[in-house]
């Protein structure tokens, strides 16, 4: 019988990740769709990356990934979002033809060497000694594994609401899981009930864009690395905005707003708030954005951002049709939320293991995150760490230091989630260091190190370390006289400087400094890169000191068999977080809600006696 | 894992009452062979009998127990109170040992203490300071710490560092919704108001330091200008000899006396002349090097005698050397030559010698309202954290905000040092090692 390397459960976003990770470094893996038709579909905005979901894109693929590569394919406008912000911010989106997106992804799927798509609906996983042996599809069928990829989504005993209709099933009326989520209990998975939801999608025949803004997006940008003709498509969204009349419909009838009446039970984002709880919670907030986003060239619906909802769908009417442009609006498809069943991710070790089952691997929305990026990121990573346990190699562990994956997925590992969880700038504490246009330098060594980033790819990036670091020295070496210092500034110096001195001023970009020394050619990626590194070099010296301080921390290691509830000073609470949690450094532990200061200094002193490390 | 420790909490030698304390899980079980009876005694219970060696009978005394969170180091603790020689409390010890308790290392109970979360670190050095405390406004000054009041304000300063960064991740999260400026301007604003208070309590450090170490007082002077009548006169007794013949004091006379609840340490130095005694000499040398570090300087001119060309010399080396000095005219019982001595005394009558007890505790400097700072380790902690906080008031003028949380997040580490909560091994190594066992 087959006995395949790793099985994938689920093909969205985290899905196809992981497939494609475990057959591209030579994995005989099966992916198991509920829906064939279904593959990398997009249930909610047409939208791929934005504010530091822009970076994970970028990330994922400078480890080898796909997401970034079909967005460019299928984008219809690229932008980047706060650029008159500082660098840490600067986040590339790309609004995707989403029908496009999901073709394309599709046949990469159908097209990898090694990788069997099958349509089944999993309801049982079947551990052995401790190891995941077998996936048992609703139809019967056993498929034999070595490893294992739950990414499930929201699938698992979905329902979706509107108003008083509710029904169970995935979202935009696709068959959702049933029996899984009973098989994982049977396993001691902990499990939890979260809710998302969707805007209505309205007929673009029916809007009056003449009274709104239009939103379009820049030229020559791109998320992959690879990605030599940058996206030319540059189609607009629009911006309008809520108003106190929209207000006063949705206060008026919040009682039939299932999350107000009682009928939702599960824990909804902070984050991505339906238009309901940011009226009820901003109350003083006279109007909200909203975007107007092309669902994609196949069609003329156009995506409501801004306006997720739960409203029973007359009052999504009565409510859109107050809207500045939205009057005559015609909704296609009402909004609605939907509650699915997830683990709690404090199951999970950092390489996205189960903990406790061998070979089981978990990535994406099951895991309590939200968004595309964030399940593609995890799915890349379970997918590596399958294919890196059935090769026998050592896993993939970013750390927060390296990448936002690796403050998503410690994050969720190590803190947990009680609402689905998104990546959020602020979340990345050195994100000086982690900006979208290093991910390649700071990434692609590793993904080529886990055999799924190309020779091609590592080549480029080396090649372009190598021109930054000449670039950088020649900044350093080339002495500028008083009177060329002064045709590149606008206020004059009384002196000469360095060009690395001359362009350290904000004002000051490297190709003007070019015109008049002579500088290496750079193209915009690494004049991007050079000069954020050393406009801010002092600041990243700063963070960089942070960084060595976690590192050090990171470096305890910790055992993974003691009892901590045996070592003495450990106050209760905390003795208790550590024997669920089980961080395996002094660093995780640190950052456990519930273990204190005094904890950790506890543990230092009891590892110095104790631990492995003397 | 078993590991209770035990010492003796009381001074070394004689004394009315010596305290044997025992912590650990399992003191309690562990006193059954050291006290009788002892047969399941209430916590903070005291209880009269026999203390016991090799289960005899050694001494009367007095035994208490407290349970597991509710005692000084947190943990089960046993205290034995017996006379208090050093040889009946060495044999109580002793017993302990046997009994399976270990000896305690310098400061073991108060790191215990802090391990248990019973005290954050500066509660923890305010134990070493109380124990250290050599008057009644060091006592004060520890007793402040050890409320916690230092730690309170730590954390409230890094409360307001906390919301700054919040409200710069606000503003980075969702650019649309928060207006940056808006964010800025208040970023200002509230590091404005808290370089201010961080600076003040910088400032309260030198009155703190003074309230803990107390003030040090130089007497200097040519022979015979009455520096040891001063001395003497200042702590009420005959301290130091007093004789008419030059050069009688030809080393350094130390005494502590406290004025106003401050210590005050009085230096008496031998008179600055050209000898050719050897001895002397070396004292005099003595003399100048402990005034570079006094707090202030006493210099006396003895205005019974015509200005004199020395005196003005003194008075240069003490200005040329930056020393914080006065000149002060002594003999004033017996008239005033034309020396111009900023205040004037009789050591012999006692006429004046307020005006020097005050001028001294003006070296205290102003007291401060609330906490004061008195440990070096604290004011390092606070200066580095003040510079963060004024980086980032630069940044936060013309840099992305990301650079301004960067200085903050360096800032609220430096604070988290006084307290604790930004952990590192060595920090809490050395505080301990300073204690001395049985604390």
């Amino acid at each position: 019988m087959r006995i395949y390397d790793c099985i994938v459960i689920g093909a969205g976003h985290a899905g196809c990740e992981a497939a494609l990770a475990c057959a591209r470094t030579g994995l005989d893996t099966l992916m198991l769709a509920i829906s064939a038709d279904s593959i990398a579909f997009m249930p909610c905005n047409p939208s791929i990356g934005g504010t530091s979901k822009g970076h994970l894109v970028r990330e994922v693929d400078a480890l080898g990934g796909q997401m970034g590569i079909t967005a460019d394919s299928t984008a219809m406008q690229m932008k980047m979002l706060n650029t008159s912000k500082g660098p840490a911010v600067h986040s590339l989106r790309a609004q995707s033809d989403k029908l496009a997106y999901q073709n394309m992804m599709r046949s990469i799927v159908e097209g990898c060497d090694g990788l069997t798509v099958r349509q089944g609906e999993a309801v049982d996983i079947e551990v052995e000694d401790g190891r995941v042996r077998a996936v048992i599809t609703a139809m019967g069928d056993r498929y034999e594994c070595r490893t294992a990829v739950l990414a499930t989504g929201v699938y698992m005993d979905a329902r979706i609401i509107t108003g008083e209709y509710s029904r169970n099933c995935g979202p935009n009326g696709l068959l959702r899981s049933e029996g899984l989520a009973d098989s994982l209990r049977r396993l001691g998975l902990p499990l939890q009930r979260f809710k998302t939801g969707t805007p209505a999608r309205l007929d673009g025949r029916s809007i009056d864009y003449g009274k709104m803004e239009p939103q379009y997006g820049a030229e020559r940008l791109a998320f992959s690395f690879m990605t030599k003709e940058a996206p030319v498509r540059n189609v607009p969204c629009y911006l309008t905005y809520t108003n106190k009349e929209t207000h006063r419909i949705i206060l008026e009838n919040l009682h039939r707003a299932p999350m107000y009446s009682g009928s939702i039970k599960g824990t909804g984002a902070r984050y991505c708030p339906s238009i309901e709880d940011k009226v009820v919670r901003f109350a003083d907030k006279e109007r909200h954005q909203l975007f107007l986003e092309p669902e994609g060239d196949y069609t003329n619906e156009m995506y409501l951002q801004g306006l997720s909802t739960s409203l029973p769908s007359d009052v999504q009417e009565r409510m859109i049709h107050t809207i500045e442009g939205l009057e005559n609006a015609r909704i296609v498809r009402p909004g609605y939320a939907i509650e699915y069943e997830c683990l709690d991710p404090l199951c999970l070790d950092a390489t996205l293991a189960v903990k406790g089952i061998n070979g089981l691997f978990s990535a994406g929305q099951i895991n309590g995150s939200s968004g595309y990026e964030e399940a593609a990121a995890q799915g890349l990573v379970a997918g590596l760490n399958a294919s890196a346990l059935v090769r026998g190699i050592e896993p993939l562990v970013l750390s927060r230091s390296q990448s936002y994956i690796g403050v998503l997925i410690d994050d969720l590992v190590t803190k947990g989630t009680k609402e689905p969880y998104r990546m959020m700038t602020s979340r990345a504490e050195f994100r000086l260091s982690l900006r979208q246009d290093n991910a390649d330098l700071r990434l692609t060594e590793m993904g080529y190190r886990m055999g799924l980033a190309s020779k091609e790819r590592l080549d480029a990036t080396i090649a372009r370390k190598e021109r930054i670091a000449a670039a950088a020295k020649a900044l350093e070496s080339c002495h500028l006289s008083m009177s060329q210092v002064n045709t590149v500034l606008t206020e004059p110096a009384d002196r000469g400087m360095t060009a690395k001195e001359l362009l350290k001023r904000s004002d000051v970009q490297y190709t003007s400094i070019a015109a008049v020394a002579q500088l290496p050619e750079l193209d915009e990626q690494d004049v991007l890169t050079l000069e954020t590194d050393i406009k801010y070099e002092g600041y990243l010296q700063k963070q960089q000191s942070l960084i060595n301080e976690m590192v050090r921390l990171e470096a305890k290691k910790l055992p993974q068999e003691v009892d901590y509830t045996l070592i003495k000073g450990l106050r209760i609470e905390g003795a208790q977080k550590l024997n669920a949690i089980r961080p395996v450094s002094l660093g995780q532990a640190s950052r456990i809600s519930g273990v204190s200061p005094a904890d950790i200094a506890v543990l230092m002193v009891w590892l110095e006696k104790n631990g492995e490390n003397k | 894992m078993k590991d209770i420790i035990a010492a003796i909490a009381t001074p070394r030698g004689k004394g009315g009452v010596a305290i044997v304390r025992i912590s650990g899980e399992g003191s309690l079980e562990l006193a059954k062979g050291l006290f009788s009876p002892w047969e399941e005694p209430k916590p903070r219970y005291m209880y009269y009998g026999s203390l016991l060696c090799d289960g005899k009978g050694i001494d009367k005394g007095l035994a208490v127990y407290f349970e597991q969170g509710r005692s000084f180091t947190g943990e089960q603790t046993v205290e034995l109170h017996c006379h208090g020689g050093e040889r009946v409390s060495a044999l109580v010890l002793e017993a302990a040992i046997k009994a399976g308790a270990r000896p305690a290392e310098a400061g073991e109970f108060t790191k215990r203490a802090f391990l248990n979360g019973m005290i954050d670190l500066s509660g923890a050095e305010a134990v070493g300071d109380m124990i250290d405390a050599q008057s009644r406004a060091a006592v004060l000054l520890a007793g402040q710490s050890l409320s916690g009041g230092l730690g309170d304000m730590i954390r409230s300063f890094q409360s307001d560092i906390t919301d700054i960064l919040a409200s710069i991740e606000a503003s980075i999260d969702y650019p649309d919704e928060v207006s940056e400026q808006y964010t800025r301007a208040s970023i200002i604003n509230t590091l404005k108001q808290m370089e201010l208070r961080l600076s003040e309590l910088i400032d309260s450090y030198q009155y703190g330091r003074v309230r803990k170490e107390g003030i040090t007082v130089c007497i200097m002077g040519r022979p015979n200008a009455g520096k040891s009548s001063l001395l003497n006169r200042l702590c009420g007794r005959e301290s130091a000899i007093v004789t008419d013949i030059e050069g009688t004091t030809r080393d350094l006379l130390h005494e502590t006396v406290e004025i106003n609840g401050v210590a005050v340490h009085l230096y008496d130095t031998a008179g600055l002349r050209q000898s050719g005694d050897m001895i002397e000499q070396m004292g005099i040398e003595r003399a100048r090097k402990q005034a570079q570090s006094a707090d202030i300087v006493l210099y006396l001119i003895d205005g019974s005698n015509p200005p004199s060309v020395e005196d003005e010399r003194e008075l240069g080396w003490l200005r040329d050397s930056g020393i914080n000095h006065c000149v002060v005219t002594n003999k004033s019982d017996i008239g005033n030559m034309g020396a111009q001595g900023e205040i004037s005394i009789s050591a012999l009558t006692g006429d004046g010698i307020d005006d020097i007890r005050a001028l001294i505790l003006k070296c205290a400097g102003e007291a401060t309202e609330g906490i004061t700072i008195a440990s070096l380790r604290h004011i390092h902690a606070l200066e580095r954290a003040r510079a963060s906080l004024r980086d980032a008031l630069c940044a936060a003028e013309v840099m992305p905000l990301d650079c301004v949380s960067i200085d903050l997040h360096n800032g609220w580490e430096a604070l988290g040092e006084i307290t604790g909560q930004t952990v590192n091994e060595d920090i809490i190594d050395r505080i301990f090692a300073k204690f001395c066992v049985g604390k």
